[in-house]
């Protein structure tokens, strides 16, 4: 009698080992040539509806305004010398539902002003306002590309070679895994639920204290390989996929622990009684300090502290695509003041011009010091290759719009009608792609050849936008739809 | 039982692993179903009803109820022994940690001496949520890329722990080992006894021998040199904690 | 270099040899013996050559063909002259070979009419999982009592002739336990209830304490209570663990005392019972998800989402009301594109607008037909049939198949931790069997682990 063997294991083993000859070379043939194109991707989340008229398209208050109709007046617009877009100045005395907040500083008009030539507004309508689906829909296109994410998108493109090709850090909806079913699980986002504690997870025994050291620990997880192939279990369980993927993951952890990305991650400071760092035989990032200056709220701002891991993510080459972005959870500082409002953007159910304002700057402000770090790093530290941010492309992704109309209350509920911001040396910027009907507060699209506003018609959904995106980045796939008037030839 | 259905449930063992087999599509009821599992010269032979092998020699009985009568012809993957597995996510993680090791929850393991790892630092990795802090509302489905690095981290500070933390555990935990003592050879029964104490309070079962001889090989390093006890107490604690049988069920 | 050359010379022979006796097996006779012992085989069936069962073009031999050349030259005294003799036995032999190893013997292989020398030609034979007791029982444990059984109890266990019964004692004894009522269940109910700490009875500006809902669905999923109280329950569970169908107030002492720099909106359970719906009238429920709207589609749309496993926005529920749809809070719902929906959407959730989210100055989540649209309360719908408001809307919900389905896809996906599908074999019978349990939660769990889902490996 021939040896007997699951059939399945005899097919995926030949296949494997088939598979495997031609995809080594085909990895790193194409490896090589995504070394020197690749692209980063970083996805902000307006969590909880960031409405375009209360941020970069601001209405001027006129005598033929709706009455409830969220308008600015001229001293509250800004406009940069040059720029095609426009913002909104922070509210003086902001208080969000009589509660103080943190200093809103000038964010977005410093983001603007160092930004508008990469920034493009892109008026459009979304098919959901259910909070969840609506964030699924901003990430997957509504399923324009076979479910996959963009994230994982980028990822597949881009992440050849990486660790963590992709990270979220965001929640809810925006942090549902895509449904295409061909994504490779290396595409897969890992999720962070705090930035602060990555690191941790990135290395089994540095700042164990009383750990053996790595060469023993190594030895041990030999010897623990061996033995758990003897058992009954073993044999019961070795083709189950669940299993397979965690002992896949678990052979290539050494790879993470040689990277050092314990260190190289941490972006905590050391401070005796919170982080004794010392103590455990850890240290901090290096680029601690440089982290410090332009994110210095990042120990208690979850969004700071997710935009400086964000930057070691790319710029130690270890991830192509990334998604930051607050969540529904309150944040406030040490002086008990707010920096996240509960619900984020949501809390406009409440006070809507109040949230959005100060949600707004809060956002773009980290935006803004991201963008100028990356401007300042060469891709691989080297400067014939470019700036990271020459590679980059930040989409500020929104679960949907609000009500144009408030109520009496001053809240707002959910409306489809929107826009999204891009920004990237990538794209046509310092554009308005579209427009806004002024007395309705409704936006309208553009025309796909030209970019040209079409007045009183918003066809432009999320298909657009995740095409747009996926464009840029040299992604092809079935369907997607021609953006080229927004990209860069 | 035809002898067609004979030769074909002898085909279909896999290896020392129970396999079972139906004639029809439509699913046999247990006692027309017999298992099989093969001696020592490789034959398969039928017993009786469901059975197990289990380590300690004990087989298990058949289970008369078990088996819902359904008229539906489920996918080939449904029917495929070894696809049906639990993840030991962290609240469980933690439970049978402490109890193994005799330590609090509170003490088994917190990153810098601080947080949790269990319940904080590494909760997403392990397969937990807490929804005030995090705003997520459901765990992860699969273990992640980080996943066996935050296990390994967990269970080898554990490890590390029980026999630094306190001299009554470590005494009782590893009490065929020497703790005083740098380096010093452990007598074979003081091993297989310290192996078979550490597999019943973890895996739930003793070490077979084939296990046993695999393990020996910790008793020195790289170069052939022998270990200290404290490292072979810590390093034999995580390999039987990190073993894939004590993480998924 | 004279070894090397000899090795060469010898394998030229066989090669030689090997063509030659594959030419030798490859008469004219063999096709039809093998056919008519094996009349279902495919070459002899499919009309194509049926030479193709022993060779893959001839003279050369595929695996089955290999085999039964390696069984002929194993027997004394065989030369082609006796090829015909010999094959009958030959074919009877290989009967119990597995020539493809593709784990269906060929004897299976040629009954089913598929291929015994192509690994990727399989009979449709399912392979049989077994239940195994101690797989079960170590699943049950850390399920439902949140850690393994202990060394001792599993070698009991083992020893038992019991282990069926044994399973169920502990299982009961679980479900009792800390760990189910206050952890798992609790859990259980997180994307039900969607707690947000800022708002809750620990945050900053307190609208509502969602603890009343972890007690209330803790105390329906427990013991045998009826699980349709999930959404028809007029009773709320007081801290204490006691059931009350009392009004509690923010100014309540069981509420406590909230410090000054916390904003208190309001708390408690303010609904009188009689217009209680169980955890779709929480003050959480309706203040979290109603919040300020007129029309509170949120939710409804989560009540449909949580309680009954639909989700609107990816299409399910949706059922054809024939009544026109009409656009009372001016949002546009009449467009083609949000028609589709809210033909549903806006039904379900007509029963909803008299009960009141926040409102300043004024008790959250309590019933007030002074509500603007309240007249709509009675035009609701549910799953297709018209209701006369939320108390008639959740008892139709309740006695739902799309709520026994929610509530077995929810305990199974817990017990066996992974997603289940359309099709699995145990699910029908799982869910079908609730009304006859009385709607005890207990009951099914003890069900799920009967299952061949929960205790085949």
């Amino acid at each position: 009698m021939k040896k007997k063997i699951n059939r399945r294991n005899a097919i995926k083993t030949g296949a494997v080992s088939c598979l495997g000859a031609s995809l080594a070379s085909y990895t790193t043939k194409k490896a090589i040539a995504a070394e020197d194109d690749r692209r980063f991707l970083i996805v902000v989340t307006a969590t909880g509806g960031g409405s375009i008229i209360d941020s970069f398209l601001p209405i001027q208050e006129s005598s033929i305004n709706q009455p409830g109709l969220s308008t600015y007046t001229s001293q509250q617009i800004f406009k940069p010398e040059g720029s095609e877009i426009a913002t909104v100045h922070p509210f003086s005395n902001l208080k969000i539902q009589g509660l103080e907040v943190a200093t809103a500083a000038n964010n977005m008009v410093t983001f603007l002003e160092n930004n508008y030539q990469n920034t493009a507004i892109l008026c459009h309508e979304v098919t959901s306002v259910n909070h969840e689906e609506a964030q699924k829909r901003a990430m997957n296109g509504n399923s324009a590309n076979r479910g996959e994410t963009i994230l994982e998108a980028v990822a597949r493109r881009h992440g050849n070679g990486l660790l963590i090709p992709s990270c979220n850090m965001s929640v809810n909806g925006y942090a549902q895994p895509g449904q295409y079913p061909k994504t490779p699980e290396s595409a897969r986002p890992l999720l962070i639920s705090n930035p602060k504690n990555f690191a941790f997870t990135t290395h089994a025994s540095k700042g164990v204290l009383n750990a053996p050291d790595e060469s023993l620990l190594n030895r041990a997880r030999k010897i623990r390989g061996s033995v758990e192939k003897r058992g009954q279990f073993w044999q019961t369980f070795q083709n189950n996929s669940r299993l397979s993927s965690y002992i896949a993951a678990r052979n290539s952890l050494t790879s993470f622990e040689e990277a050092n990305l314990i260190e190289k991650l941490m972006i905590v400071k050391e401070s005796e009684g919170e982080f004794p760092l010392d103590d455990y035989g850890l240290n901090p990032s290096p680029l601690l300090e440089i982290l410090n200056k332009s994110f210095p709220n990042l120990m208690f701002d979850a969004i700071q502290a997710q935009a400086a891991l964000a930057y070691l993510l790319l710029k130690g080459n270890i991830s192509s695509s990334v998604a930051i972005g607050p969540s529904f959870n309150l944040e406030i500082d040490t002086n008990n003041k707010i920096i996240n409002p509960p619900l984020s953007f949501d809390f406009s159910h409440s006070d809507h011009r109040n949230a959005q304002n100060f949600t707004w700057h809060r956002l773009m402000g980290t935006v803004d010091s991201l963008i100028a770090l990356l401007k300042a790093t060469n891709y691989k530290g080297n400067p014939e290759l470019g700036t990271l941010w020459e590679r980059t492309l930040i989409y500020i992704a929104t679960d949907f719009g609000r009500d144009k109309i408030l109520q009496p209350s001053g809240g707002s509920g959910h409306h489809t009608n929107n826009a999204s911001v891009i920004i990237s040396p990538l794209i046509k910027g310092n554009k308005i792609y579209g427009g806004i009907d002024e007395a309705s507060g409704l936006t309208y699209g553009f025309d796909l050849n030209k970019g040209n506003p079409t007045p009183g018609i918003n066809g432009i959904r999320e298909p657009h936008i995740y095409s747009l995106i996926t464009q840029a980045m040299g992604i092809e796939f079935p369907n997607q739809i021609n953006m080229s008037a927004v990209i860069k030839s | 039982m035809t002898t067609l259905m004979k030769i074909y449930i002898k085909v279909f063992v896999f290896s020392a692993t129970l396999c079972f087999v139906g004639c029809s599509k439509k699913k046999k009821s247990k006692s027309d179903s017999p298992a099989t599992i093969e001696n020592s010269d490789g034959e398969a032979e039928a017993t009786e009803g469901s059975s197990s092998n289990t380590p300690d020699g004990q087989t298990n009985t058949p289970n008369p109820s078990s088996s819902p009568n359904s008229n539906t012809n489920p996918n080939e993957d449904d029917l495929i022994i070894g696809k049906n597995l639990s993840w030991k996510r962290a609240a469980a993680l933690t439970v049978d940690l402490s109890s193994a090791l005799m330590l609090s929850p509170a003490t088994l393991c917190n990153e810098l001496g601080l947080y949790s790892c269990t319940q904080q630092v590494h909760i997403t990795e392990l397969g937990s949520y807490d929804p005030l802090q995090s705003g997520t509302f459901e765990p992860i489905q699969e273990p992640n890329k980080t996943t066996p690095i935050s296990l390994e981290r967990v269970i080898l500070t554990a490890c590390t722990n029980s026999v630094y933390h306190s001299q009554i555990i470590a005494k009782k935990l590893y009490s065929d080992i020497d703790l005083s003592k740098n380096t010093g050879s452990i007598s074979a029964s003081a091993f297989k006894s310290h192996f078979t104490k550490l597999y019943q309070k973890i895996l739930l079962r003793e070490p077979a021998d084939d296990e046993l001889t695999d393990l020996k090989e910790l008793l020195k390093d790289q170069a052939g040199n022998p270990i200290n006890n404290n490292d072979f107490a810590i390093l034999s604690c995580f390999i039987v904690a990190s073993h894939i049988e004590g993480l998924f069920y | 270099m004279n070894r090397s050359f000899k090795k060469l010379k010898l394998v030229i022979l066989y090669l030689v040899s090997f063509t030659l006796s594959s030419q030798a097996l490859a008469l004219s006779s063999a096709p039809n013996i093998f056919c008519s012992k094996k009349p279902n085989a495919p070459d002899c069936i499919s009309g194509a050559s049926k030479c193709l069962a022993c060779h893959s073009s001839v003279p050369n031999l595929n695996l089955y063909g290999q085999d039964v050349q390696s069984y002929l030259f194993k027997q004394k005294g065989y030369d082609k002259s006796k090829f015909t003799l010999y094959l009958n036995g030959a074919i009877d032999y290989l009967d119990k070979l597995d020539s493809d190893s593709d784990s269906f013997i060929n004897t299976i292989e040629l009954e089913k009419s598929t291929k015994p020398y192509d690994e990727s030609s399989i009979p449709e034979i399912p392979i049989v999982r077994t239940y195994e007791n101690e797989f079960a029982y170590k699943r049950m444990w850390i399920a439902f009592c949140g850690r393994s059984p202990t060394y001792e109890s599993m070698k009991a266990f083992r020893n038992s002739s019991n282990q069926k019964e044994i399973i169920h004692k502990d299982l009961s004894q679980c479900l009792k336990s800390n760990f189910w009522l206050k952890e798992a269940l609790y859990r259980l109910a997180d994307k039900k209830i969607r707690p947000t700490k800022a708002l809750g009875a620990e945050g900053s500006i307190v609208v509502a304490d969602y603890k009343w809902d972890y007690r209330l669905f803790s105390y329906i999923m427990s013991e045998d209570h009826d699980a349709r109280e999930l959404l028809t329950a007029d009773y709320h569970i007081e801290p204490d663990g006691s059931k009350t169908t009392r009004t509690i107030l923010k100014e309540d002492p069981v509420n406590g005392t909230f410090p000054s720099n916390i904003i208190v909106v309001d708390v408690g359970q303010p609904l009188p019972h009689q217009y209680r719906a169980g955890m779709l009238t929480t003050q959480w429920f309706l203040t979290s998800n109603t919040m300020f709207t007129k029309i509170p589609r949120v939710t409804a749309a989560q009540a449909y989402r949580a309680y009954l496993g639909l989700d609107i926005a990816k299409g399910d529920g949706l059922f054809s009301v024939e009544e026109e749809l009409i656009d009372y809070d001016k949002k546009g719902i009449t467009a083609p594109s949000c028609a589709v929906c809210h033909k549903t959407l806006d039904r379900i959730t007509y029963p909803f607008i008299p009960y009141e989210g926040i409102f300043g100055g004024s008790v959250s989540g309590t019933y007030k037909p002074s509500r603007e649209f309240s007249e709509l309360e009675g035009s609701g719908y549910i799953l297709g049939t018209p209701t006369t408001g939320l108390k008639d809307w959740a008892q139709k919900a309740a006695n739902s198949d799309e709520f026994k389905i929610m509530l077995t896809k929810l305990f199974l996906q817990y017990a066996i931790d992974q997603k289940i599908t359309s099709d699995n074999e145990d699910f029908e019978e799982l869910w079908q069997s609730i009304p006859g349990d009385g709607y005890s939660i207990n009951k099914l769990i003890h069900r799920i682990v009967d299952t061949m889902t929960f205790g085949a490996p």
